[in-house]
């Protein structure tokens, strides 16, 4: 089973290690903080193994969520090793998770004795029988208790209570049928933490999951992820986030999804946030845009650089599908030791983009990831040289001054 | 002073077919070949590093596409179309002609060239043979083609005969309106409909000009098979043995092992990545629509046999959870196909050089029709060069 060591702790920000992964080779071992391979099914999206491999930095955790798995699990289940070897995805943990951080969650739609996720087959209503069923398919090597993580800035405290006695009552239940499975016997169940913006409740739902047997925290209920969890601040719940990582154990690992943008995973780092996951860039490629954020310590970006971030409508990216690029020769991303940025031009990419043809997003993805999983390992070697609150300062930088970051305090604290 | 060899390293001692080493300016092919089709400076879903792992030696880009986007001058600017989409082998385009009629409603033939109103910008615009030519020029292909005057292959009638005629003509256009022989190839191409003299006259025309290779027109539209390899095998027979010839949009499995038997080098079709999208993978019985609920616990992969990516990887059963879903099968079902594709024309090349391709017409057509109910024309073609499919004494 799955343990959680931790070597390092800065303010609040930890630097751990994952071991005993058994489905791995036994030597290898994990670096927290670390960011999972969104898959769909346990395919990542646009980008075929062979290429997948060329990143460099690729984690070798896969984020699996329950709405991508409605065709899967009973096929799923004739395998021994479950998903892993039905999806060919041997040299990957597999994180099996309820809700997709790229998906919309429905709002109001879960209720006593089910949860409703949204996939492709529309929406679904999963009891925790057919929960575990379909995780006893999967058999992955972490998975998430059944939660209601339905909350928003929005939510009230009678709905947000709600959720938190549900999700424990789940936990519950989930652990009950995980003890008796044969199939999960080598899996790591991780309790979710619930209660939106409301303190008390946090630090209720916490100190109670943890009472329980779990291998790990999830934090979820910010917001109903997809496209608005990118207006969701960190900044805005640090302090939450502090109270309650305060009633956890140290020495198991904490997650939390969604979290976007590269200001905002340090944010969470900060806070104490062991494992992200890969929306973000996601996100970006499935708009035509590149990350181009700058998190080289060494490396100052150049001028030409600088302004198309800050022209660029996102931060952090710039958008390919602007006919500015039309005969733009220069790579994705000028000094990217990425695949893409070795071989292709911004004026390629926008063709490809312009013709809707499918490469497009296979040759942002591919960059996307390899820019992102670089940003993760700069944050490890920042943990490590003791120089994170550099890396803060140079991103926080490069985000554009609206009206809610100038009123923001700008420091670590 | 052309940038075109051609060596004939075996040859059927019973049918027309060959096996030759094509040396062009970025690659030496080997054929007869499929070339697949990508269309806007890239083939659906696939990397050019991954095409150049599956063997894939030569391929197709368009040029009534480029043209438009990204342009010539920009594909120019930026050192040719192998440069923009970092494609590092062989290279063909098309003269634009055949998707003009195909795709623009509103166009017309004239002497001067196709007439036809932009569908981007509602003006009247003109693609002569010296524009298309130069166009391919900027774009850059180991081989380009000549402008043609395309009719349907079903037309019958004087306007057959003026296309034929103004082809020929075209063909002179495009010769002296070609700036850089010495680096791309310009094939004419043999027209003349379903009609054998008109064929006939055509390719005699055609042999005429001193042109690197020729290719065999218009006969990838709806007519019936059984015009088609009459058509084929005439020209073939006119046409020079030390020239490539290119049968243009023919490429299902049956048709390319017929009509290279027939003497044809070079082959092109959208089907084999067009068909993927729609989940269909090829094998040698057929194909397999991997939507279809029997393959829901179908462990095995779509063919035991390939050596591909997909099939290293994947059960029908995993593919047919994601077909259609999820866009990065349709990668995967292209990379089958084409894997597919590249391995039917090395049988075939190694069934020639080894002289026993008549046997492996035999044993393909028993594969893919195990009750042994052959296309008639199939049949008739196949007896004209010297293989006798329903003659059960003929080992
Ligand atoms: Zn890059
Ligand atoms: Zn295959």
């Amino acid at each position: 089973m799955m343990r959680f060591i931790l070597s390092k702790v800065t303010g609040g920000a930890r630097l751990g290690l994952l071991t005993e992964l058994q489905s791995l080779s036994s030597s290898t071992t994990i670096e927290t903080p670390m960011c999972m391979v969104y898959t769909r099914g346990g395919i990542a999206p646009f980008v075929t193994k062979d290429l997948l491999a060329k990143i460099a930095n690729l984690p070798k955790v896969a984020h699996v969520p329950l709405n991508t798995l409605t065709r899967h699990h009973e096929t799923a289940a004739k395998f021994e090793n479950g998903l892993k070897d039905f999806a060919a995805m041997h040299d990957f943990i597999v994180y099996s998770c309820v809700q997709d951080s790229t998906e919309q969650m429905p709002v109001f739609q879960n209720d006593k004795t089910t949860i409703a996720v949204w996939g492709r087959a529309g929406k679904q209503k999963v009891t925790v029988d057919e929960y575990m069923r379909i995780q006893e398919s999967v058999k992955p090597d972490w998975y998430q208790a059944l939660c209601d993580s339905d909350a928003n800035k929005d939510s009230s405290k009678k709905r947000l209570r709600k959720g938190v006695e549900r999700t424990l009552n789940y936990l519950d239940e989930c652990l009950e049928k995980h003890n008796k499975s044969e199939r999960l016997k080598a899996s790591a169940l991780f309790g979710v933490l619930e209660g939106g913006f409301q303190r008390q409740d946090r630090v209720f739902s916490a100190k109670e999951t943890a009472k329980r047997p779990v291998a790990g925290f999830c934090i979820e209920g910010f917001d109903n992820f997809g496209p608005s969890a990118e207006h969701f601040q960190v900044s805005d719940i640090k302090h939450l986030i502090k109270d309650l990582v305060m009633e956890l154990p140290a020495d198991k690992p904490r997650m939390m999804p969604g979290v976007m943008t590269p200001d905002n995973v340090l944010e969470a780092v900060n806070a104490g946030i062991d494992i992200f996951d890969t929306a973000y860039p996601y996100f970006a490629t499935s708009r035509g845009c590149a990350l181009v954020f700058n998190y080289s310590l060494e490396n100052e970006s150049s001028e030409e650089n600088k302004m198309s971030i800050k022209e660029s409508p996102k931060p952090f990216q710039i958008d390919l599908n602007d006919d500015r690029y039309t005969g733009d020769f220069s790579p994705v991303l000028e000094g990217c030791t990425c695949y893409v940025c070795q071989r292709y031009t911004k004026a390629y990419v926008h063709h490809l983009l312009v013709t809707t043809e499918l490469l497009a997003s296979i040759l942002l993805m591919i960059h996307n990831f390899h820019h992102y999983f670089g940003f993760f390992e700069e944050i490890r070697q920042s943990l490590k040289a003791e120089r994170l609150d550099r890396l803060y300062t140079k991103i926080h930088a490069q985000r554009p001054k609206t009206e809610s970051s100038v009123t923001k305090d700008n420091d670590l604290g | 002073r052309s940038a075109l060899s051609l060596k004939i390293v075996s040859e059927c001692s019973v049918t027309k077919a060959r096996c030759c080493k094509m040396t062009l300016p970025h690659h030496t092919v080997d054929t007869p070949v499929f070339m697949p089709v990508g269309t806007q400076g890239t083939l659906k879903g696939i990397t050019p590093e991954q095409l150049e792992e599956l063997d894939c030696q030569i391929m197709l880009g368009n040029t009534y596409h480029l043209g438009h986007r990204p342009g010539p001058k920009l594909i120019n600017e930026i050192g040719g179309l192998h440069n923009f989409m970092q494609w590092k082998r062989c290279l063909l385009t098309d003269s634009g002609g055949f998707q003009m009629v195909s795709l623009v409603k509103l166009s017309e033939m004239t002497e001067e060239g196709v007439k036809f109103v932009s569908p981007h910008d509602n003006s009247v615009m003109m693609l002569t043979p010296e524009k298309s030519i130069e166009i391919q020029n900027d774009i850059g292909a180991d081989i380009i083609m000549q402008l043609d005057d395309v009719v349907s292959s079903t037309t019958t009638g004087s306007r057959v005969v003026e296309a034929m005629h103004r082809s020929v003509r075209w063909l002179d256009r495009c010769i002296k309106a070609h700036k850089r022989p010495d680096k791309q190839n310009l094939f004419g191409i043999v027209q003349g409909g379903l009609d054998a003299e008109l064929r006939t006259e055509c390719a005699k025309e055609m042999v005429k000009r001193d042109v690197p290779g020729f290719a065999i027109g218009g006969l990838s539209g709806g007519e019936e098979k059984y015009h088609l390899w009459r058509m084929v095998t005439l020209s073939t027979d006119i046409l020079p043995k030390h020239k490539p010839r290119y049968l243009m949009g023919v490429g299902f499995a049956v048709d390319l092992v017929v009509c290279v038997a027939l003497g044809c080098d070079m082959f092109d079709c959208v089907y084999p990545t067009r068909t993927a999208r729609f989940g269909r993978a090829l094998v040698r019985s057929g194909q397999l629509q991997l939507k279809n609920q029997r393959y829901v616990a179908d462990m095995r992969p779509i063919d035991a046999d390939c050596k591909c990516l997909t099939c290293r990887n994947y059960t029908r059963a995993f593919l047919h959870s994601i077909v259609t879903h999820e866009s990065v099968s349709c990668s995967l079902v292209s990379l089958h196909n084409i894997a597919f594709q590249m391995k039917l024309m090395s049988d075939i090349r190694q069934s020639i050089r080894e002289d026993r391709f008549p046997q492996f017409i035999r044993d393909f057509f028993l594969e893919m029709y195990p009750t042994k109910k052959y296309p008639e024309w199939a049949v008739d073609a196949l007896d004209s060069v010297g293989v006798h499919l329903n003659d059960e004494f003929i080992q």
